[in-house]
């Protein structure tokens, strides 16, 4: 721990989320989202894509959660390109996101989540729905081997005391992501570790 | 006392010369050390004190540390153990204060009887020996999750192998041992491997799993639960060697273990042999005699004798000859011993007596000597009068029990082999397997070679390797061994009832007495031997006592042990903290707190909190000098009189799209929603299956195929999951999604007969005009700049606009509109005041004024279910039940208190005539009871039998204190009948 904090977390500023429901097997459906956001949805289970910004994640056989930059419209582009047969539904208030990067930053998910986040069962581009304490979390393994946190905002309060308290152990620092990438590595002045 | 690094509270204690460790429950009488480990009866001990002491430790389990505390646990006489631990080094001991205040011992439970049985209280007493810290404990605990394709439990020889074949296979594995260092018996014993001393051998093994990839050692670590689906606890002890609190860190971890395989590598239990005053400070475990020899350098006596059943135990008297000790005899009841370990203490020139049996210890504090006589055949008999032998050590051998605790947890009922003398595991199926000592293995090659074909077993099934093992086992220098004779309560020349008492298990003081009485009472099934003798009962779970007691009770019976079977083992193997089992689940993080976007300006404007679920929800906002009803009038006279603003974001809400999902809407709630218009809302009410109020709120019409359902804040994830479960279990076939977006808006709700004039300071692309914007009708647009939903709807019966924005933005919306409003008096108010205004309207809370037998009709709202619909409704059936037809049902009124000032308690039960004869009969009771600033009254809800028929009558409602309150029924809608005020 001499050669800086074991975990560091990240927290995202303002970004774009929508819900997405729909028929993933419908070709039809998968070229209009791609078209409209840049990313295909995931029909493999627990995984997620990314192009740039934007991100789709498997949430359930006929769910996405999709993130883009702030201020991104996609609503309407969605309902438009896929003729109305899909929900669509603006959650940008609801997600937080926090990125927990450092050598330790696996051990802070197994104090918190019964899930294998072990690299061979959980390697970059998986993703997965689970309990996290006693709240829930969609928790996505990045290629940098940083993992991100995407949690109910109602919530954040408890999961960032939660998420230092498990991390402190290790050294625990906090920071925060720009504005427009979820894991964008550029360094904001760090606050303390509470 | 001083003792020294690496010493456990037993050894330092046994260094020491201190003997007697504790007082037994039942009799009173002098307990000392008997075994080495998690076996231990007696020592059991209590450390510290405050809130950090910690109970139920075995002190051949506690490290020793600088300056360490402990004092027995047992509660007949609690003796004050030992003063203070010095520093380790150099050692000189000196021993404190042995005596303590002796306890009360409650008549009846003290008096050694031999008709004693185990009454319930009398059992409470035996498993709570240790005593409940005083005060919270200062230290840290958590819980880790863990995944691994093979857990190895145990680091004896055979666990060491199993991990080091399951690792090489690159499988992920964990080993978990309960003791400090890995190694297992090898740690006690004087074993050799390949020609050199075992603990080479241990330090390599442990060397090449730290170093392989995905392999965890975890020492301290005891695996304490074994579940179904191979979940496992393993509770590790991270600073308890370092002393009572953590310097710093987590003291404990329960690592809460998912294993793909499990390898049991328990070992096995070192049996007592049952003879008359066995529990005599000085009668051991002749394993435990030679670890402390071996492991501690501790001798603990002069003369030894050795008592057994078997060739293995015959490595003691080895080890105490070595020592340069004197060994009296070696007792052995065989009649013809014969082995490499017979012929070595023969050849030392020990006298070896054979055919013969201790049949009773000497002496009272100590043990002065043994009485050995010969067995008969069927070793029920002595055929000869007892002699006399002097020693002030017996060390005893039945055999070996395996450690099948963690087997027997999943349900495997453990089978007795009569060659092995033993209860074995029985069939684990494919998910685990048992290896060593556990599965019967006697000899130190046997244990290595059937842990490492385990390892590569247990890896091979995870999808590692072939499961072919490349092991080769050291060499060892075992001689081989010679059958076990199966002894177990070795005969006295009185009979069993008369004799000295024969120790069955000591931690509850059975004997076989004791057995004996209950077989004769009636008792067949050792299920119920157990319970009625307690056998097995202590913290201990009858480690060293379980298999004697079922051997003798199948002996009293006339019948075999495998008929007669044994008792099972639950969690925990041994006691394991509370703080464990709670972890990091306390103070701030015992239950998450919800918070809005606008938490921290409630905080910071002097909110006090109501909790709603998991919502912190502002109750009321007391300014300086206020009481909780100076302020709820203040913030209700504001709503009434100008203008008060809430924070509603905690309303449950969910966005449903679909081409089905006004049917939808029409199946789950009572009104109709096909014929709403697009951007107008509709009151619904959700009933149960069986026709009562499950939940209620406003719905939406966003767009002809999408709507925003409100539901209850505390109500909001049963009715998503309510919906979800309706969808996808009966109607998956209609086109409809459901998300929730309870998290994603904020929600300030603007109240009072300004509140137009506030919102148009803050929005000027809505139309917010009487006529325009009716009520009831929902608009888009922006307020302080930012894109908001803006519903017309009131739960106070004012005019009222609630602006929903993204919860990024609602801080920064409220702050705008609490200043637009400054000029107006605008004034927060909380749920308390909410209550009360809803309740002045008759406005029912679900959950509070109707409870789960509570249908529409007895709210009082027929008016908002729809019995024609096509598909009908949840609930529509059973609303036609007779018994929801009744006319005598407890239905919604108001009550008018007689005095205006008095408020009626809520829930208080409301009578006819209360001064009638006691049961007197019930009218109903108080469901909601406020007072009304507007109307300068107490107002109240109520559910009384037939009330809706009944207005004008007068109920009381006799209070606590004697006192009786008599109240009008009336209409439950106090203010503004007609509903004019929300439509201005």
């Amino acid at each position: 721990m001499s050669d800086g904090p074991g975990v560091v977390m990240r927290e995202s500023g303002a970004r774009g989320w929508w819900n997405l429901r729909g028929d993933g097997d419908e070709p039809r459906f998968r070229d209009g989202v791609a078209a409209v956001v840049g990313v295909s949805p995931p029909i493999e289970p627990c995984t997620w894509h990314a192009a740039g910004d934007r991100r789709a994640y498997w949430l359930g056989p006929d769910e996405w959660l999709l993130t883009a930059e702030h201020g991104t419209e996609f609503e309407s582009p969605l309902r438009g390109a896929l003729h109305g047969r899909c929900s669509i539904v603006d959650v940008s208030g609801a997600q937080i996101l926090v990125n927990l990067s450092g050598a330790q930053a696996g051990e802070v998910l197994r104090k918190s989540s019964p899930y294998d986040f072990h690299p061979r069962r959980f390697p970059p581009g998986r993703c997965v729905q689970t309990n996290f304490a006693k709240a829930t979390a969609l928790v996505a393994a990045n290629a940098d081997a940083s993992f991100d946190v995407v949690f109910r905002r109602s919530y954040a309060d408890y999961l960032r005391g939660w998420i230092a308290d498990a991390g402190r152990e290790y050294g625990f620092l906090r920071g925060s992501l720009g504005t427009d990438h979820p894991t964008r590595r550029q360094r904001q002045p760090a606050q303390d570790d509470d | 006392m001083h003792g020294f690094a690496g010493d456990t509270l037993a050894s330092a204690l046994l260094a020491n010369g201190v003997s007697r460790v504790a007082t037994s429950f039942k009799y009173g009488r002098p307990r000392g050390v008997v075994g080495h480990g998690a076996e231990e009866p007696n020592a059991i001990v209590q450390l510290g004190q405050g809130g950090a002491s910690v109970p139920n430790l075995r002190a051949t389990q506690v490290e020793l540390y600088d300056g360490l505390d402990a004092r027995p646990c047992s509660r007949s006489k609690a003796q004050r153990l030992a003063g203070t631990f010095g520093r380790f080094m150099p050692a000189g001991f000196y021993y404190k204060t042995f005596m303590g205040a002796p306890q009360r011992w409650t008549a009846g439970v003290a008096r050694p009887t031999a008709l004693w049985t185990a009454s319930e209280h009398v059992l409470r007493r035996a498993t709570g020996l240790g005593r409940v810290p005083a005060g919270n404990d200062p230290d840290t605990y958590d819980r880790f999750n863990r995944h691994c394709d093979v857990l190895v439990v145990g680091a004896g020889p055979a666990g060491l192998a199993a991990a080091l074949e399951a690792a090489r296979s690159g499988a992920r594995i964990l080993i978990a041992d309960e003791q400090a260092e890995l190694g297992g018996s090898l740690l006690d014993g004087s074993y050799s491997l390949g020609g050199e001393h075992a603990s080479k051998w241990v330090a390599d093994a442990v060397a090449e799993l730290a170093s392989s990839a995905d392999v965890d050692l975890l020492p301290r670590s005891t695996v304490a639960g074994y579940y179904d689906h191979n979940f496992l606890t393993i509770v590790e002890r991270r600073t308890d060697h370092l002393g009572l609190v953590a310097a710093n860190g987590t003291r404990q971890r329960l690592h809460r273990v998912r294993a793909g395989q499990v390898v049991l590598a328990t070992g096995a239990i070192e049996r007592p042999l049952v003879f008359a005053n066995n529990d005599r400070p000085g009668v051991m475990m002749a394993s435990s005699v030679s670890s402390y020899l071996n492991r501690y350098a501790v001798a603990v006596g002069d003369e030894l004798l050795l008592f057994t059943a078997n060739d293995h135990a015959y490595r003691t008297a080895l080890d105490w000859q070595r020592a340069g000790l004197a060994v009296a005899a070696v007792v052995d009841c065989r009649e013809a011993p014969e082995g490499g370990l017979v012929d070595a203490v023969r050849g030392a020139g020990t006298r070896v007596i054979t055919g013969h049996a201790v049949t009773e210890a000497s002496g009272r504090r100590r043990v002065t000597g043994a009485m050995i006589a010969p067995l008969g055949p069927g070793a029920d008999s002595l055929t000869a009068a007892p002699q006399h032998i002097a020693c002030d050590v017996i060390a005893c051998s039945g055999g070996w029990s395996p450690t099948l605790h963690l087997s027997s947890q999943t349900g495997t009922r453990p089978r007795w082999h009569e060659s092995a003398v033993a209860f074995l595991p029985g069939d684990l199926g494919k998910r685990a397997l048992c290896a060593g000592a556990v599965a019967g293995a006697r000899s130190l090659r046997d244990c290595l070679e059937q842990g490492a074909l385990a390892g590569a077993t247990a890896a091979s099934r995870a999808g590692f390797g072939s499961g072919r093992t490349t092991f080769t086992a050291p060499e060892t220098d075992e001689p081989s061994q010679a059958p076990s004779r199966a002894l177990f309560l070795v005969p006295h020349p009185k009979p069993v009832s008369r004799a000295p008492k024969q120790f069955v298990d000591f931690q509850l003081d059975v004997t076989a007495a004791d057995i004996e009485l209950a077989a004769r009472e009636g008792y067949t099934s050792v299920e119920h031997v157990k319970r009625y003798t307690a056998l097995g009962f202590g913290t201990d779970q009858g480690k060293l006592g379980n298999v004697n007691g079922v051997a003798i009770l199948a002996r009293t019976l006339d019948q075999d042990i495998a008929t007669t079977g044994t008792t099972m083992f639950r969690p925990a193997y041994t006691p394991v903290t509370f703080g464990a089992i709670a972890g990091r689940d306390v103070g701030e993080f015992h239950d998450p707190e919800r918070h809005t976007p606008m938490h921290a300006w409630h905080a910071s404007h002097g909110a006090m909190w109501e909790d709603v679920g998991r919502w912190k929800r502002p109750w009321y906002y007391p300014r300086p000098g206020e009481t909780m009803q100076d302020a709820v009038n203040r913030e209700c006279l504001a709503a009434r009189d100008a203008v008060a603003v809430l924070d509603a974001s905690t309303l449950g809400k969910t966005d449903i799209q679909g081409t089905d999902a006004a049917e939808f809407l029409d199946r789950v709630y009572t009104i109709g929603f096909r014929k709403l218009a697009v951007g107008r809302c509709r009151y619904g009410l959700m009933l149960r299956e069986d026709g009562t109020i499950f939940d209620d709120g406003v719905t939406a019409r966003l767009a002809e195929n999408r709507y925003l359902m409100h539901t209850t804040t505390g109500n909001a994830e049963a009715v998503f999951a309510w919906l979800e479960r309706w969808h996808q279990t009966e109607w998956p076939e209609l086109d409809v999604y459901l998300t929730s977006v309870t998290d994603h808006w904020a929600t300030t709700a603007l109240v009072g007969p300004e509140s137009r004039a506030v919102l148009a300071r803050v929005c000027d692309d809505i139309d917010l005009s009487r006529d325009a914007f009716r009520f009831m009708d929902v608009r888009e647009g922006h307020v302080a700049g930012i894109a908001a939903r803006v519903f017309r709807i009131s739960f106070s019966g004012e005019l009222s606009f609630e602006v929903n924005v993204c919860a990024q933005h609602g801080r920064q919306v409220w702050d705008a509109i609490v200043e637009a409003g400054g000029e107006f008096g605008i004034t927060p108010y909380g749920t308390e005041a909410m209550h009360v205004l809803r309740a002045e309207k008759g406005f029912i809370i679900v959950g509070q004024d109707s409870d789960t037998t509570t249908t529409p009709h007895d709210a009082g709202m027929d008016w908002v279910v729809r019995r024609n619909k096509p598909f009908g409704f949840l609930g529509d059936r059973s609303l036609d039940v007779s018994d929801h037809r009744r006319e005598d049902r407890l239905q919604l009124v108001g009550l008018a208190t007689t005095d205006e000032d008095t408020v009626l308690p809520e829930g208080g039960q409301l009578v006819d005539k209360p001064e009638a004869e006691a049961p007197v009969p019930m009218a109903g009771h108080v469901t909601s009871s406020y007072h009304s600033a507007r109307l300068g009254r107490s107002i109240a809800l109520a559910m009384v039998k037939s009330g809706t028929t009944r207005l004008g009558d007068t109920l009381h409602c006799p209070l606590a204190d004697g006192r009786t309150v008599s109240a009008k029924i009336v209409s439950p809608v106090f203010y503004d009948p007609d509903g004019e005020r929300q439509n201005v």
